[in-house]
């Protein structure tokens, strides 16, 4: 059975907010955003990001593709004295080639000097034996005015 | 509950405007009441159910159907943001401070004078009540909710609501009739 105090209890479910305030309040929550939700220019700023990380990346393969262009019209189609400085295998072939003739010079170096050392010395051997000689005879013509 | 809940639930939960819009009409009575006789200051009141309802939009992602109405997960939100008023005392509430104006919304038609003085009464005791007294007199008498409702609400057992709904409607009638519980006395309209 039902108390008057429960009767009284149930005429509070009348009550009613204030329709101005119930609009209001209605308006403001909708138009804010969820948790979680990306803030309303995060997805300017990512575009903006993204657009950028794009201009960049062209102009890298941009480059890339010159010097590569370059490298082959080099190769291939103009003079390889022309840019072959844009070659780097050309370069380092140049590089080995030069170590070596470096290499081949110093030794024709050495060979010759070691020549003409030979001959400086055969040269001096010569003289050496010459003037033995002279000395020898020398020797005999003072025995001769001697005795 | 409002029909196709489940449905507007799972649309909000994805930020759908509309379902939260349908939601939000249908419980914001509820929610108001409920602070409202609990506060018993009408500004206080909308200010706090605003909150509620802002906290819900913002937390809709993370609300997860524990088998309980959604109701029951509003009710603990309204519940705390109560408290948090309380603790904060931003806003003291003043029994001299709410007047009849506060009933200027019921209907009072056939009604008498004494039924208004009557209501305008325990509007002003219910306050006076433990927190969870206030919480199942309201929900149980005002809204006319279940117990399994109320209990998902309040994380009690059914049982444990029964218990406290009859020694809240006690102490609610005691303070009435004789305006006096553990020596608080309460001053007549």
């Amino acid at each position: 059975m039902e108390t008057q105090m429960e009767q009284l209890l149930k005429k509070f479910n009348t009550l009613e907010p204030n329709r101005g305030f119930k609009e209001r309040s209605r308006s403001f929550i909708l138009n804010s955003p969820q948790k979680g939700d990306l803030p309303a220019g995060a997805f300017r700023q990512f575009f903006n990001i993204a657009q950028f990380s794009a201009a960049f990346g062209l102009v890298a393969i941009f480059i890339f593709l010159i010097l590569g262009g370059l490298s082959f019209i080099n190769k291939k189609l103009i003079s390889p004295s022309l840019l072959s400085g844009l070659d780097s295998q050309n370069l380092e072939k140049e590089v080995k080639n030069l170590d070596i003739q470096i290499q081949l010079s110093q030794a024709q170096y050495y060979e010759d000097s070691a020549e003409a050392v030979e001959v400086a010395l055969k040269a001096a051997s010569g003289e050496l034996d010459k003037a033995e000689n002279r000395n020898q005879e020398i020797n005999k013509l003072l025995d001769g005015l001697t005795l | 509950m409002i029909e196709g809940e489940k449905l507007h639930i799972k649309k909000a939960k994805k930020g759908n405007k509309e379902a939260f819009g349908l939601l939000y009409d249908y419980y914001l009575p509820k929610i108001y009441r409920y602070i409202f006789l609990k506060v018993s200051n009408e500004q206080e009141a909308e200010d706090l159910t605003h909150e509620v309802f802002f906290s819900a939009w913002r937390n809709m992602r993370g609300y997860k159907d524990e088998g309980f109405p959604f109701s029951s997960w509003l009710y603990r939100i309204a519940k705390n943001a109560v408290i948090d008023s309380y603790r904060t005392a931003k806003n003291n509430i003043s029994l001299s401070k709410t007047g009849e104006d506060d009933f200027k919304v019921i209907d009072r038609s056939g009604e008498n004078l004494d039924i208004d003085f009557q209501l305008e009464k325990i509007k002003k005791t219910i306050p006076l009540l433990r927190q969870d007294y206030q919480d199942v007199i309201i929900m149980r008498f005002v809204e006319d909710l279940s117990h399994e409702e109320i209990a998902g609400s309040m994380g009690k057992s059914e049982g444990a609501i029964r218990l406290i709904q009859h020694r809240a409607l006690k102490e609610l009638k005691d303070l009435y009739e004789n305006g006096n519980t553990n020596g608080t006395i309460i001053k007549e309209v």
